[in-house]
């Protein structure tokens, strides 16, 4: 089984990494679904994003909001890469505590622990799974949206 | 946009407290041991919003960073889910 570790920022109460090249900032929302962006849509674009031509409605504690599905190309997280991981870029949170929440569904079929304790982010990477991966959003033919997470 | 004029260095807590809940610009950052928190910075901006300095990050390629400054007291999230 294969494994990485990210460091989780202690200075705060919720699991925040920082990851990449450019140490931007991303929140572990383990009770998330899609994975979101959270600043201005132009700036995907820098990293690698497509526009599915899209809007998405989703909803959380703080209520109903819309989002634009894009297509986020070769993403990196530790380890893993996303050789497609779709997001829906939402800039209308207020005040979003990071640049992209990073959801359960990104990290289905893997071991993972957040150990607020040691402050770390453990993943596991199955025999069975690979550390490629890709990440699609699908609209259902009753226009609702699944997840599917599976290894490329 | 506020720039700060004669920029010093700041341990991250004092950062948070001097600039609550608000995004900064940061360089020069310092990490602790642990690699994920940071140790203390120089604050460039304080004015700016995410996207702004969320794009002077990635044009930097990470020698600029934005972070916002006390997020365990804004969004309540989990369970972002389909509607």
């Amino acid at each position: 089984m294969r494994q990485f570790t990210l460091r989780l920022d202690r200075a705060y109460k919720r699991p925040l990494i920082y990851f990449g090249e450019t140490n931007i900032k991303a929140l572990l929302d383990t009770g998330a679904f899609y994975p979101i962006w959270t600043q201005p849509i132009h700036i995907l674009a820098r990293l690698n994003a497509v526009s599915c031509n899209k809007r998405i409605s989703f909803s959380g504690f703080g209520g109903k909001t819309y989002g634009e599905l894009y297509t986020l190309k070769n993403f990196s997280v530790g380890s893993l890469i996303f050789t497609e991981m779709d997001i829906i870029a939402c800039s209308e949170l207020k005040n979003p505590p990071a640049q992209f929440i990073f959801s359960a569904t990104m990290f289905q079929r893997l071991v993972y622990q957040i150990d607020d304790k040691n402050h770390t982010f453990k993943v596991n990477i199955p025999q069975d799974e690979s550390n490629i991966r890709r990440l699609k959003i699908i609209e259902a033919k009753n226009g609702s949206f699944d997840v599917f997470c599976q290894s490329a | 946009m506020q720039k700060i004029d004669n920029p010093s260095r700041m341990t991250w807590s004092i950062i948070m407290d001097t600039y609550p809940d608000v995004w900064v610009g940061i360089t020069n950052v310092m990490w602790e041991k642990n690699g994920g928190t940071i140790e203390s910075a120089v604050v460039e901006f304080t004015d700016k919003n995410g996207g702004e300095l969320t794009e002077m990050q990635i044009n930097s390629n990470g020698s600029f960073m934005a972070v916002y400054t006390t997020p365990d007291s804004v969004l309540q999230l989990g369970m972002v889910e389909a509607m």
